[in-house]
């Protein structure tokens, strides 16, 4: 029994070291150890074999089909592996082939704008508030010290809806609101869309967008503001970027001025630059210390009390960041001009 | 406002300064330089020459060779012209000249002899006969002996020798439309003293008679002259080349001269003829209801009461602080005239200017609001004029309402205060003299400055003011920059709506939809071209602008969609295919007359994609909900659940309702709109109104299930009118605790099953929390769904 268990053995390792195929590896396997093979069938005569024997042949035979079995499990996997290395040489991707990118969408220039800065004042400890588009003369006019047919309002044409409501200008509005509701200190941004009766062309356009801010604190004085606007310059413009004010004139503050920052086409050398006109300064906002009337009407001292705004025309701002010149392109929203801003 | 360098160096000494450097005191002193502008740019190497010899061209009949003096030397000149003689003056252009008219001289030989430069015509020069008699002449433009020399610079002959400033006054500062107003401020910036006007004049005792009454408030103050014998003829050169610099016609001298005050002196004057004011009595009054009155520019206005007029004893004989009436003002035959200077509130000029749509130089100033103390000013500066000129005798005793004000008025302040506020050092003597230079005199008392304020300057009320005044010429260079640093730090964010909105805005984009922008208002034509009913909210609740630019945008929007159809059709036009775009953008209802629109902002999508169908927008909202953590529902919507949705193919169009609310519509463009619009038919649409999302809940986690589920498929026979959301609302009710979801995964409808029937598989799945489901457990559900289904929906189980 045992020559013929080491023959049978002999042989299954002959076949499987023969085969050419996994197939055929599982053949052998069926022949051998199958419930019907060869192995089944030698072990069904251990009955025969003494008692005192039946335990070491036991052995010996489980101990071949252990051969057997391990070298097919080993040869199948040889197999599997050339298998996989045929499958891997066929396949190919040509990684140079151009696609086109997954499609996402795109955020307007304008919100990109808007969100680019109120992140940034966002993360100084400011906070955005809204307003609605259509104000009533009071919040757009006369509580920004800008009394019924005072000249100023020339200079921002107002749409009406009647003698008291209009659409708003400006979004300040917001900041008389929140002067209304909140104590100092107070910083805030205040954005949206506004209205001015203003044909369009490539400069202007009846409907645009503004950002403002408003600081009200103790001791707040014009430096801060300036300081301020220094930040916002060298964050949109690069940190070899400078500040120069003019002064200027705005209801709501006093003293106002308007900023101008370095040129960021040609870094404010201005020489042949096309687009500060060789100035090497483009203006980019209005500001000012908020006028003393405006927060004594809100019951914040001025003695201890001072406070700043800004406000930035959006429009303007996405056309200088984008390099857009005509602030229609804004407004047609023509998809292949807006998928650049991906 | 227009100033000219010649009229600014009568009150300012500007030797030295470039009209460069003059542009930027301007603007950083608070007057933005717009343009400026050389005069002479284009008369530069054009002198006075004068004929010394004129000889025929050996080689050319047609040609003349001139020898021309420039008092220093001769030049030879080749010229066609005929029209000149020796020992005229011509205009006489040399190499480097580059003329109006584009010519740019350099010597030449013309058939052997050479020409070294040209002679000029008036047009050559770009100027016509009333810059100089005579230039409009043909040939050569023979120059009047008696006012050039040789050699002189033709801008000087011309009166062209002048700068052009073009300067933005804002609103604060009417003292500063005039050249006077802003020689003042040039000569605070610059650091140099400047000159006062000139206001010495005669007078004569034998008055005239004449009277003065004011009867309406809208008159502060009123004064009137008369000057005698006035000889009427044209104004002396110049005036004329003045008043021409800055763009004012040239009428006669007594036209110019109140025309020339205006402009130095920002005073508005008007003359009128003393015979024409009937009972010799000007009367200042709101005019009467339907009163008429044609003015000098023969327009003929109705009048009404919130106008006011300056008249005699009988009738109307001005618009005032407008425009004078026809036949009461300066004529030919006027022997005595009577000058006005007075001050009249701006709200009434304003309004009436609007009112007519007359806006002139006077209405103007007055509209930004004239003192008391510039009347009085204007008018001695206009009779020194008339003194000047030496046209008309000056009657002594002038006619007015009251005395002036022209007191200044006190502002203490702590000057402390002052450098707080601005956050910069600046001793205060420089402080001090920067305000003598602005003729604020001011003292220290102490800490306090005791600032003396001119009453011109009626902007000027506080600290701040006086801040603006030293920081305006102290500069802001010396400013420190602080940002903050000093103040409270205190936790900022985003408002709930812009944090909404922001958010909804990245999930869109994600979707790969591009947003656009829209403007809020539009025509209300679009709302039938939705096939919108007159009745409904979307058209009544529109509002309408009073002063639109146009009827395509008057009123403010009700809705978003036709906003983003045209964004479409304007897309379609320039053949960009596949267009999916979004906007949150606000729509507005009238609430009522005293109350401000309701405002709500809609997030709107549109796609024409081919790709793209119902479904994939409809998991576009899906997603929203996911992502906003809101549970919404859906129904078939129509025109009395959603009047938009008559836009829309009628039997694809839903509903989107959260919290039993319509907040949305969402479905295929009907045909008929595409067609209005100019879109293709295949157009889908969806809008969610964001305004009352409440903001996502911190969800509590929950635990992965540990026992495993048991999943049912069914597939229901129905009535083919039957929804789908009706089976699985159904399904849900009846399939027990242990159902975990229901979906949808298959509806059908053809051979296999019944006409008018229709087949829906929905997948059922139960889970345990505690334990393993049994067979028997599942199945008692699910014959509980199918009694239901079969009660409710008479939906029957389909066999396979």
């Amino acid at each position: 029994m045992e020559n013929e268990t080491n023959k049978l053995l002999e042989e299954a390792m002959q076949e499987v070291e023969n085969a050419k195929s996994k197939q055929e590896l599982f053949n052998v396997n069926t022949n051998f150890l199958g419930k019907n093979g060869k192995f089944s069938a030698l072990m069904k005569k251990l009955k025969d074999v003494l008692p005192e024997n039946r335990a070491k042949i036991g052995a010996i035979l489980n101990n071949a089909r252990e051969k057997i079995d391990t070298a097919i499990r080993t040869f199948i996997k040889k197999f599997e592996k050339q298998e996989l290395e045929e499958k891997i040489k066929n396949e190919k991707v040509d990684v140079t082939i151009p696609v086109k990118p997954y499609p996402m969408g795109v955020k307007h220039p304008i919100t990109e704008t808007q969100e680019l800065l109120m992140d940034f004042f966002v993360k100084k400890g400011f906070t955005v508030r809204t307003g609605t588009d259509i104000e009533t003369d009071y919040y757009c006019f006369e509580a920004l010290n800008v009394p019924k047919n005072h000249p100023a309002r020339d200079a921002q044409d107002t749409f009406y809806i009647n003698d008291e409501i209009v659409l708003r200008t400006h979004t300040s509005a917001t900041q008389i609101h929140t002067m209304e509701k909140f104590k100092p200190p107070i910083k805030m941004v205040s954005t949206g869309a506004a209205y001015r009766v203003d044909e369009i062309d490539g400069r202007h356009s009846p409907f645009f967008h503004q950002l403002e801010i408003l600081v009200v604190d103790k001791n707040v004085s014009m430096a801060d503001m300036k300081g301020t606007l220094e930040e916002i310059g060298k964050f949109l413009f690069g940190e070899k970027t400078k500040i120069r004010l003019r002064p200027s004139y705005f209801p709501f503050t006093e003293p106002s001025a308007e900023a101008d920052a370095t040129c960021p086409k040609c870094g404010g050398k201005g020489n042949g630059c096309s687009l500060c006109q060789q100035t090497g300064w483009i203006e980019i906002l209005g500001c000012g210390m908020v006028n003393p009337k405006i927060l004594e009407n809100h019951g914040i001292n001025t003695n201890e009390f001072g406070g700043f705004a800004v406000g930035i025309g959006l429009e303007r701002l996405a056309m200088l960041r984008y390099g857009i010149s005509d602030m229609r392109e804004l407004f047609e929203n023509n998809v292949e001009f807006l998928k650049q801003f991906k | 406002m227009i100033v000219t360098l010649k009229w600014l160096k009568e009150f300012v000494d500007l030797n030295g300064f470039s009209a460069q450097q003059i542009a930027d005191a301007f603007t950083f002193c608070g007057f933005e330089m717009e343009t400026f502008k050389d005069l002479s740019e284009k008369l530069n190497h054009v002198v006075v020459g004068q004929i010394k010899k004129i000889e025929k061209h050996p080689n050319a009949d047609k040609l003349l060779i001139c020898q021309i003096s420039d008092g220093e030397k001769l030049h030879q000149i080749i010229t066609h012209a005929t029209n000149m003689k020796e020992g005229d003056f011509v205009p006489m252009a040399l190499e480097g000249a580059d003329l109006a008219n584009g010519v740019k001289i350099k010597p030449t030989n013309m058939r052997g002899v050479d020409s070294c430069g040209m002679m000029c015509a008036g047009e050559e020069l770009g100027i016509d006969n009333s810059v100089y008699k005579g230039a409009e002449t043909d040939g050569i433009m023979i120059l009047d002996a008696k006012d050039c020399f040789a050699g002189q610079p033709i801008a000087q002959v011309l009166g062209m020798d002048d700068v052009v400033f073009d300067v933005n006054v804002l609103a604060n500062r009417p003292d500063c439309q005039s050249v006077f107003g802003l020689a003042k401020e040039l000569a605070c910036a610059l650091k140099r003293p400047y000159k006062g006007l000139k206001l010495d004049y005669n007078t004569v005792k034998e008055n005239l008679p004449l009277k003065v009454d004011v009867q309406t408030e809208n008159c502060p103050y009123y004064s009137a002259q008369v000057i005698k014998n006035v000889k009427l003829g044209p104004s002396p050169k110049w005036m004329q080349e003045r008043l021409r610099s800055v763009g004012i016609k040239v009428i006669n001298n007594v036209v110019d001269i109140t025309n020339y005050v205006l402009w130095e002196v920002g005073q508005p004057l008007h003359a009128f003829d003393y015979k024409q004011i009937e009972g010799q009595k000007i009367v200042v009054r709101q005019a009467k209801e339907g009163e008429t009155l044609k003015l000098l520019n023969d327009e003929e206005l109705k009048l009404s009461s919130n106008n006011m007029v300056i008249a005699n004893e009988k009738q109307a004989m001005a618009l005032a602080g407008v425009m004078g009436g026809k036949g009461f003002s300066i004529s030919e035959n006027t022997c005595d005239v009577v000058l006005e200077s007075a001050t009249f509130k701006k709200e009434n000029i304003r309004k009436t200017s609007r009112s007519f749509g007359i806006r002139t130089d006077s209405s103007g100033r007055y509209e930004r609001g004239v003192e008391e103390i510039s009347c009085d000013l204007g008018l001695k500066r206009a009779l020194s004029l008339f003194a000047e000129l030496n046209i008309g005798e000056i009657v002594e005793q002038k006619q007015e309402n009251k005395k002036p004000d022209v007191s200044s008025k006190i502002i203490e302040v702590n000057y402390n205060r002052i450098q707080n506020w601005l956050g910069t050092e600046i001793p205060v003597q420089d402080a001090i003299n920067i305000l003598k230079n602005l003729d604020i005199n001011a003292t220290e008392k102490g800490d306090i400055l005791c600032c003396e304020v001119p009453a011109i300057r009626s902007d000027v009320q506080n600290f701040s003011d006086i801040a603006e005044e030293i920081i305006r010429f102290w500069g802001f260079d010396t400013m420190p920059c602080v940002a903050c640093e000093n103040t409270q730090s205190i936790s900022g964010g985003y408002e709930k709506a812009v944090a909404y909105n922001m958010n909804v805005r990245n999930l869109m984009v994600a979707t790969g939809a591009f947003e656009v922008n829209t403007y809020s208002f539009i025509s209300p034509e679009e709302l039938n071209k939705l096939q919108i009913q007159k009745q409904t909210t979307l058209q009544q609740k529109q509002v309408k602008i009073r002063n639109p630019l146009g009827l395509d945008v008057s009123v403010m929007r009700t809705q978003m969609l036709s906003s983003m159809l045209k964004v479409l059709s304007y897309n379609e036009a320039h053949k960009n295919e596949d267009v999916s775009i979004f906007e949150i953008g606000k729509v507005f209802f009238n609430i009522n007359e005293n109350t401000i629109p309701e405002e709500r902002e809609i997030l709107a999508f549109v796609t024409n994609s081919k790709n793209y169908d119902f479904f994939y927008v409809k998991s576009i909202v899906s997603m929203l909900a996911e992502k906003l953590g809101l549970n919404f529902s859906y129904e078939k919507a129509n025109s009395s659940t959603n009047s938009l949705s008559d836009a829309f193919h009628p039997n694809i169009c839903g509903n989107i309702l959260w919290a039993n609310k319509v907040v949305g519509i969402i479905g295929k463009i009907h045909p008929l709109v595409c067609e209005n619009f100019n879109i293709s038919k295949n157009s889908y649409y969806f809008e969610l109104d964001l305004t009352n999302f409440p903001a996502k809940k911190v969800k509590k986690a929950v635990e992965a299930a540990k026992y495993p589920s048991s999943i049912r498929d069914l597939a229901f026979i129905v009535d083919e009118n039957v929804s789908v959301g009706e089976i699985m609302l159904e399904a849900k009710k009846s399939a027990g605790n242990l159902c975990e979801s229901i979906e949808f995964f298959d509806v059908y409808q053809g051979s296999q099953v019944e006409s008018g029937k229709k087949s829906v598989a929905i997948k059922l799945v139960f889970r345990k929390k505690d334990g393993t489901l049994t067979q028997e457990e599942v199945n008692t559900q699910i014959q509980n769904v199918l009694a239901h289904m079969q009660q409710k929906l008479n939906a029957k189980l389909r066999e396979q």
